[in-house]
């Protein structure tokens, strides 16, 4: 049973006068303990993609399965019970919650889960070291460098020992020598048995993955099979700004 | 699935947001400590406004007639029209019965007098307002005499001038003058002294007018007499249960029937007892304005800064909502956000409502914060809290999921 089974499915946004299609019948298979990198240019759909995989938005038309369960026409209470059980986020901006400290961050989705007090401070303690900051917990995110940051966010997302984590750019905000540093956290991740499905453009980043697909256009390139080293992505289509803005 | 609310990171993340906690608790605590006791004073107007006056209000109707013929200026005259009118009032159909009297009750004010046990020292005597009215006057306000007896005609003096008096006071001034009880055939001075005391014939049992507050509202005293002036003649006309309408229709005819050079102006007890409380429905009026002005002003307040914090916090309920948290989760984190401040802002609201209480007990006469009065307010006032968080809360639990990925 893969992790995440994707057939056909179409995202469409509309205006009064415009529809843009962002995601074109996209189909994807991913396996359990793959790390798979999405990557194209911007406007290509891939924060629509992870909206979607990720259960923060939904799709027009297709199926979806997530761990063997369709998710494709699930409410908010049974989709937000997903995303915390099953789902880890790595987001590009971090998107910790400056009033609370490091130690209430990553408690967040550990206390939406019920989880007792005992088993929260375990797991955080325990994700918390795993990254290298056991020692600042009652730091606030304003106090930590952006790497600092993006460890606490993989920390959290860690936390909820979740089968699947969803990095969005990453590195984004992340000098070259911190982005590596948390791309080889990611990887010791997936090794321990984590599926990792990351939205980047960079292809440095993208390296890392086991398997690498592209957007265009809301279309899904898989090139499992070709020389991902050798793709130049300024050689591909330019894509209209314009139309597709709406997907950013 | 829990959503629990999660009070220790709410509170050290609003004790990280001093600056906002601190303008809504002091907003809040500031309306609560003007609004209780406003309130305690609006409750101690309306409380003087439902006091039972012992008067059979509903029933009567006040007639004030003003004469301009010659004739009047003879006391005789006056006395043997007096004694006209009141056959024809009582002579009408739905009358139950009337009474002349020298002020209306419950008009506010009136006439009054100082009056102690014949021989007592000035000093010790005691005010009471004073009415003057023929032997009617208690079945006619509907007042009862609970010991002794009421006016006789025999009681009416048949000249001007001083005469020894046999007078009704009310229990509560019988008791101020004679605490042992034994009022009833004690003489008393009004101003008489000993050629002309006063005797105490006859006690109501209650009855209370308006005269600027204090215990002299309940003591009281009548004077048998036909009252009426070269200007002026008043006239209470009680009528039968469900017959006011129809008396208060024909009334005026009746008088000009007996004497027509005289002008005829009615008013109902409404009109009357009206100008006897203008002062306390004011003071109802303006205080029910500045607690609704408050209330309003810290609604509004209590809404904007929760408008803004969502529209500040738009990305982290975005986040929140990508962690896990479902929709009912971020309502209920805005609600017990707002409870949180409120209860500080009442909590300290509470301790400025008492002290600023104890201010006005002691220099503006205004009564103590009734525990209810303060547990009905605060659950009120963290109610309105709810309510003003309500529409931004349901704005920010609407908020989509997706926003945690959006740049903003």
């Amino acid at each position: 049973m893969p992790m995440l089974y994707m057939n056909d499915v179409v995202k469409s946004y509309r205006t009064d006068l415009v529809q843009t299609r962002a995601l074109d019948h996209v189909s994807l298979e991913i396996e359990a303990g793959e790390f798979v990198s999405v990557s194209g240019p911007s406007g290509s759909g891939k924060t629509t993609f992870l909206n979607v995989t990720g259960l923060l938005d939904t799709f027009d038309e297709g199926t979806y399965q997530l761990d063997g369960v369709d998710v494709s026409r699930l409410g908010d209470l049974e989709q937000s019970r997903i995303r915390n059980q099953k789902i880890g986020f790595v987001f590009q901006g971090f998107n910790l919650i400056p009033d609370l400290d490091i130690f209430d961050n990553v408690d967040v989705p550990l206390r939406y889960r019920g989880l007792s007090s005992k088993e929260r401070k375990r797991r955080i303690d325990e994700g918390l070291e795993r990254v290298g900051l056991g020692g600042r917990k009652h730091h606030l995110p304003s106090q930590l460098s952006g790497g600092q940051q993006q460890r606490v966010a993989i920390a959290r997302a860690l936390a909820g020992e979740p089968k699947l984590i969803l990095a969005d750019e990453p590195t984004g905000n992340l000098d070259s020598a911190t982005a590596y540093e948390i791309m080889e956290l990611l990887e010791t991740v997936n090794e321990a048995g984590t599926t990792i499905l990351m939205v980047t453009h960079d292809p440095g980043c993208a390296a890392h993955a086991h398997r690498q697909v592209h957007l265009l256009d809301g279309r899904l390139i898989d090139v499992r099979e070709e020389a991902v080293p050798t793709l130049n992505l300024s050689q591909l289509p330019r894509v209209d700004e314009s139309a597709t803005a709406a997907t950013a | 699935m829990k959503h629990s609310i999660h009070i220790g990171p709410l509170l050290r993340s609003m004790m990280r947001n001093k600056t906002r906690v601190l303008l809504l608790t002091v907003e809040i605590a500031v309306t609560v400590a003007v609004a209780l006791n406003c309130s305690a004073m609006i409750l101690q107007q309306l409380e003087v406004l439902r006091r039972d006056t012992g008067i059979a209000e509903n029933e009567l109707i006040g007639v004030e007639v003003r004469p301009w013929a010659a004739d009047y200026q003879d006391f005789q005259y006056r006395q043997r029209i007096a004694r006209e009118d009141l056959a024809a009032i009582r002579a009408m159909p739905g009358v139950r019965n009337a009474t002349i009297i020298n002020t209306f009750p419950l008009q506010g004010g009136g006439s009054s007098s100082l009056a102690g046990p014949l021989g007592s020292p000035r000093e010790e005597w005691i005010r009471t307002p004073v009415y003057s009215a023929d032997p009617q006057v208690f079945d006619t306000l509907g007042l009862e005499i609970v010991e002794g007896r009421g006016f006789r005609e025999t009681d009416i003096p048949t000249e001007p001038g001083p005469y020894i008096a046999n007078v009704v006071v009310t229990r509560d001034f019988a008791d101020a003058l004679f605490p042992e009880g034994n009022a009833i055939g004690q003489s008393i001075d009004t101003g008489g002294g000993e050629e002309y005391p006063d005797v105490i014939v006859g006690i109501v049992g209650h009855m209370f007018t308006p005269y600027g507050g204090g215990p002299m509202e309940t003591r009281i005293t009548f004077f048998p007499r036909l009252p009426s002036s070269t200007q002026r003649s008043q006239y209470l006309v009680r009528a039968e249960p469900g017959a006011v309408d129809q008396v208060y229709a024909s009334l005026t005819q009746t008088f000009v029937n007996v004497e027509p050079r005289r002008a005829v102006a009615l008013r109902t007890m409404d009109e009357i007892k009206a100008g006897g409380y203008i002062q306390n429905n004011l003071m109802v009026d303006i205080y029910t304005v500045v607690v609704l002005l408050l209330l309003f002003v810290t609604a509004l307040g209590i809404f904007g800064i929760t408008a803004y914090s969502v529209t500040q916090r738009t990305k982290q309920i975005g986040t929140r909502r990508a962690l896990g948290a479902p929709k009912q989760a971020i309502l209920h984190y805005f609600l017990a956000e707002s409870t949180l401040v409120s209860l500080i802002g009442l909590g300290l609201g509470l301790i400025g409502a008492y002290g600023l209480n104890v201010l006005l007990v002691n220099h503006a006469g205004a009564p103590k914060l009734d525990p209810v009065l303060v547990l009905v307010g605060s659950l009120s006032l963290w109610m309105l809290g709810l309510l003003a968080t309500w529409a931004p809360a349901q704005r920010a639990s609407r908020l989509s999921p997706a926003l945690a990925t959006r740049t903003v």
